[in-house]
């Protein structure tokens, strides 16, 4: 029996992201196992059941036999209505039951412009959506993923942080909760326990003093707590990144999702360092699977689930350091199942043209490219390690293979960026549309479709670039205007909404008074706001004002170098020191080898693991 | 080349799966438990299933067929049997039989369907409906396209409707030439005779 009845699915879109029951979804006698864990992504179905990370933890929690995890995602606005309007409540997908009596509610955070949701599910949970109101008997809320990173901003939503890669935390967290109820604690007790494993931040055991002009003076344990609460908790990394943990089956969901095929991760990580870039630092150290081990997940997989492709996964595919044998090996086990191989973020190259010819006959459609920065110069202050020359000579290699469809990803608002820089955009795109001429001199050609595709820098923790400031919205679109008059018309034009860039800077290092004003916006009906037809900018701006807190002064403010950041108490490994290095060096226009060239010591040698150890 | 034709039902469990994704559902089942579906030819080669009417999104059915094509004989009870080992709650395939390959496609051979459709109304209401059905005088909708609305009378469509134990049994035109939904015909009817009707379930018990 599904929890929403009939009478309601029939009237919302499409009813089977709540009725559960999918392929390998997993179903066990609730009386059987100790722990009962919601775990939720804070955006709808389609999205979350495409994600890697929330699928892989949800089979991690169900390998274990006194665990039922169950999924929950974001009802769209449509259901949540009916809901709301027939007192129902939020629910598990697998047992078809209300959540706010099991053991655990977790969020996997993936971007912050989700967070109205992580509250509106609490909401509709039945659950306090505030931690200092939950009472014994209450769920613990959990919250982890790469978001999590800055735990400030929803310090007073989520009882328990989990820092780093959950693989094993979140074993270690399991193993103590069973004790914990056993023992039959209270959950003051749990959470003092729970604050000693490694990885794990319990918010309330902190707090926070800032000076008169709204900056954090410090961040400290609580006197009261110091026995069991760290003052700097690091991250958690799997170190043998080859033997981690990764399911034999994955749920396959009945509707279109986003990515519904097999995504195997081939190595966690990135070398490469671009200084914008939050995954490029808070995943490292580079640690990679075997050729063989990826087959054999694969093989795996498209047993398990009948999926008709399977995907590499990674930050940059072409970083994985046998790539031509990985994808040969895998054609080899999977085409005579008539399975598809996908091989997505390759850099464009000979080689890699090469593969794409090999891995998928169908898509001729689209090359992308990701130079972020129209001028050498800038390009060189954020560590792009890629030259014009590099750009026009992939272009031209493409063109030559029968493309004719280039996209070109940028951003506008980098540290240091200049009109020149936003005119070198366009000169970069007439220049391959030249080279689409020139390829095709005399030839009868297709009409070459070059789009240039602009989002605004958005200033993320624990990049160098955290200290930087982020441009104003009259700026954002007074360069978006500029950038649009100096393109030629044959080129596209595809920019971000600036507003949602905004706000999103504003969560992504913001402090803990920024809680307030994800509850205001809430409380105002704010929800879906990683969906441009939700995000309501002017409720943003009120909430902020409401709250006596100033959006600028969280975007748009340059941050001084021996500032407390709101984040100070956690390290990702990558140390504040490199990363104060990084932005002086970024200043002076001067690049930084990646991990494969030399080691620069960040400071993700600490783990031990993966390239850090393989290189020296 | 072979074809097996399969009869399966759809439950509770799978009703809001639409027509498409069924498919789809169909086409990994195969793939787990290995069936060798012939492809097509191409440069996007695609497994030979054949499908038959879609059933409409929060039907169940215990009468939805498929053709899937093989390049080798196959005994058909395996394919039921290898099948059913790989497909979610909900979905059951009944039967299996051997078709020539140049056998009609089942879209071909079906022009008629007979449904269950549960309903929470007074047997006496129920019973007027039944009346009106058997005067057999037109009853006229009014169909929606685009931008134009245009009244039709699908009288000629409903060639069966009886009563019992809280639910109309109904036979409608379905297929490529002509399709009606039985809720449609039932409101339909309902207006005329000027009463409520609540339905609370709709099940196609037969394809013929």
């Amino acid at each position: 029996m599904t929890y929403i009845k009939d009478e309601i699915l029939a009237q919302v879109e499409k009813p089977a992201r709540y009725t559960g029951g999918e392929w390998n979804s997993v179903v066990k006698d609730k009386n059987a196992v100790d722990i009962r864990f919601a775990f939720c992504f804070a955006d709808v179905y389609d999205i979350g059941m495409s994600h890697l990370g929330y699928k892989l933890i949800y089979h991690l929690l169900n390998d274990r036999e006194d665990t039922w995890c169950e999924r929950v995602l974001a009802p769209w606005p449509d259901l949540e209505e009916k809901m709301r309007e027939n007192n129902l409540s939020l629910f598990g997908l697998e047992s078809q039951e209300p959540i706010n009596d099991f053991d655990f509610i977790g969020f996997t955070l993936q971007y912050e412009m989700s967070y109205t949701n992580v509250v509106n599910m609490l909401d509709l949970a039945g659950v306090p959506v505030f931690s200092t109101d939950r009472k014994e008997g209450d769920p613990f809320v959990i919250a982890g993923g790469p978001s999590a990173n800055n735990t400030e901003v929803l310090a007073d939503f989520v009882d328990i942080f989990s820092l780093g890669e959950g693989e094993e935390m979140l074993n270690d967290l399991m193993d103590l909760y069973k004790e914990w109820k056993k023992s039959k604690g209270n959950r003051f007790e749990f959470l003092k326990k729970a604050a000693r494993i490694d990885g794990i931040y319990v918010p309330c055991f902190y707090e926070v003093e800032y000076n008169e002009d709204g900056t954090v003076k410090a961040h400290k344990v609580k006197e009261e707590y110091k026995d069991y609460a760290k003052e700097k908790v690091v991250k958690r990394v799997v170190k043998d990144f080859e033997s981690a943990y990764f399911p034999g089956k994955l749920v396959v969901p009945y509707v279109n999702v986003v990515h519904d095929r097999i995504m195997i991760e081939i190595f966690r990580g990135c070398t490469r360092g671009c200084r914008f870039c939050q995954a490029g630092f808070i995943y490292r150290p580079v640690r990679e699977r075997s050729v063989e081990k990826i087959t054999e997940i694969a093989n795996k997989l498209v047993e398990s689930t009948g999926y008709e492709e399977v995907s590499l996964l990674s930050l940059s595919t072409s970083d994985y350091s046998n790539l031509g044998l990985l994808c040969d090996e895998l054609l080899a086990n999977i085409e005579d199942k008539k399975v598809n191989l996908g091989v997505p973020s390759l850099r464009v190259d000979s080689f890699s043209l090469g593969l794409m010819e090999k891995v998928s006959r169908v898509r001729k459609s689209g090359l992308t490219f990701a130079p972020e920065a129209g001028t050498q110069r800038l390009r060189d202050v954020i560590n792009k390690g890629i030259t014009e020359e590099d750009i026009l000579k992939s272009s031209e290699i493409a063109f030559r293979g029968g493309w004719n469809n280039i996209k070109l990803y940028f951003m506008l608002g980098l540290p240091t960026e200049t009109d020149e820089d936003i005119l070198g955009i366009a000169d970069l795109a007439h220049k391959i549309l030249e080279i689409y001429k020139k390829v095709h001199e005399g030839k009868r050609a297709r009409k070459p479709e070059i789009t240039v595709s602009v989002s605004t820098f958005v200033p993320k923790p624990f990049t160098p670039f955290q200290w930087c400031g982020q441009i104003s919205k009259e700026e954002i679109i007074r360069r978006q205007n500029l950038l649009k008059k100096a393109l030629n018309r044959k080129i596209k034009f595809s920019w971000h909404d600036p507003e949602t860039s905004i706000i999103e800077a504003a969560l992504s290092r913001g402090d803990r008074r920024v809680g307030r004003v994800i509850y205001n916006v809430w409380r105002q009906g704010g929800r879906f706001d990683a969906w441009e037809e939700y995000m309501n900018y002017d409720r943003w701006i009120c909430a902020f004002k409401e709250e006596g807190l100033d959006i600028e002064f969280y975007t748009e403010r340059e941050r001084d170098i021996d500032e407390v950041l709101p984040w100070d108490h956690v390290s990702v490994g990558v140390t504040k020191k490199f990363l104060k290095k990084e932005l002086e060096k970024a200043k002076k226009g001067e690049t930084t080898p990646n991990c494969m060239e030399k080691c620069t010591g960040c400071g993700a040698a600490l783990y031990e693991g993966g390239i850090c150890v393989d290189k020296s | 080349m072979i074809k097996v034709r399969l009869r399966y039902a759809k439950g509770d469990e799978i009703k809001y799966i639409s027509h498409l994704d069924t498919l789809k559902l169909f086409e990994r089942a195969s793939r787990r438990c290995g069936l060798p579906v012939a492809y097509t030819e191409g440069f996007n080669p695609r497994p030979r299933f054949v499908f038959g009417n879609p059933l409409p999104v929060g039907v169940t059915s215990e009468c939805e067929f498929v053709d899937i094509y093989f390049d080798k004989d196959m005994d058909p009870d395996k394919v039921v049997s290898d099948l059913n080992s790989v497909m979610p709650k909900g979905l059951r395939v009944l039967a299996g039989k051997v078709l020539s390959e140049d056998a009609d496609n089942i879209m071909n051979v079906v022009s008629r369907s007979e449904y269950v459709v549960k309903v929470d109304m007074p047997e006496e209401d129920a019973r007027k409906v039944i009346d009106v059905y058997e005067e057999n005088s037109p009853l006229v909708i009014v169909k929606k396209s685009k931008n134009k609305e245009r009244e039709m009378d699908i009288r000629p469509m409903v060639h069966n409707l009886t009563f019992k134990d809280a639910a109309f049994s109904i036979v409608t035109d379905a297929g490529n030439t002509s399709n009606l939904r039985p809720e449609v015909a039932i409101k339909a009817l309902c207006g005329q005779v000027g009463v409520e009707v609540k339905i609370t379930g709709i099940h196609r018990t037969k394809l013929f």
